[in-house]
């Protein structure tokens, strides 16, 4: 049987256009994608590289049970998501998500739930490095307590 | 017993090392975390973390036994 969830960690820039290919499918008229970029303030500081650390062995298998719970959920074909580590310029992709399916609406609303668990359970960590020379961890305190949604 | 904890972001940077191999009395994860929190003067709160051992979350009250790799979590920040 085909793998229909492919979840893996880059220190390489990303391609949307190429990661696509992860999730193509001749059964399947929708696709799905979210990439989230690198920006260039939070909370106000001007931001100018973020570095993303990860724990590898369980950023796979938390990795692969997002994506095999959304096929689950939404009755989605295939889903596929590549994580950044390493340093980060002002607009890098940090992450790609990419979800298809027969029709569009599934694989729309898989898309949105992966990355939303993905924030809150992927064992990764952004280091941010201001303009003032100073950097920081981010530290979700709403993340701690599992409020839920809220921007990073 | 003997069990290896590896740090990531925040704690590496405070430990200052990837991982190391400690001898411990502590029965469980919180144990293991009141001793490091301790010995290593990171003055932290717990509530803040969460804990792996050999690549799977478990809870404080997790047993520990010789030779487990474990891990203390800060909240997390992908995405």
């Amino acid at each position: 049987m085909t793998e229909n969830v492919a979840f893996s960690l880059s220190d390489e820039g990303l391609d949307s256009r190429t990661l696509q290919g992860l999730v193509r499918d001749p059964h399947c008229g929708g696709y799905a994608s979210f990439e989230g970029w690198v920006r260039d303030h939070h909370e106000g500081r001007e931001v100018t590289r973020l570095e993303y650390e990860a724990y590898p062995a369980m950023c796979q298998k938390e990795g692969r049970r997002i994506l095999k719970s959304a096929l689950e959920r939404f009755g989605v074909d295939k889903a596929a998501a590549v994580h950044r580590t390493g340093s980060l310029a002002i607009g890098d992709v940090a992450i790609w998500i990419g979800v298809s399916s027969a029709h569009r609406r599934e694989a729309l609303e898989a898309c949105a739930w992966i990355i939303d668990e993905i924030k809150s359970t992927l064992p990764v960590w952004k280091k941010e490095f201001f303009k003032d020379g100073t950097s920081e961890w981010v530290r979700c305190d709403r993340c701690a307590q599992g409020h839920g949604h809220h921007a990073h | 017993m003997n069990v290896t904890i590896h740090y990531f972001a925040m704690l590496r940077e405070r430990s200052g090392v990837d991982s190391e191999i400690v001898e411990t009395s502590a029965v469980d994860a919180r144990g293991l975390w009141e001793e490091t929190n301790h010995r290593r003067k990171f003055g932290l709160d717990r509530a803040q973390f969460s804990v792996a051992v050999n690549d799977t979350f478990v809870e404080w009250n997790h047993a520990l036994v010789d030779g487990d790799q474990l891990v203390f979590l800060p909240p997390v920040s992908g995405g």
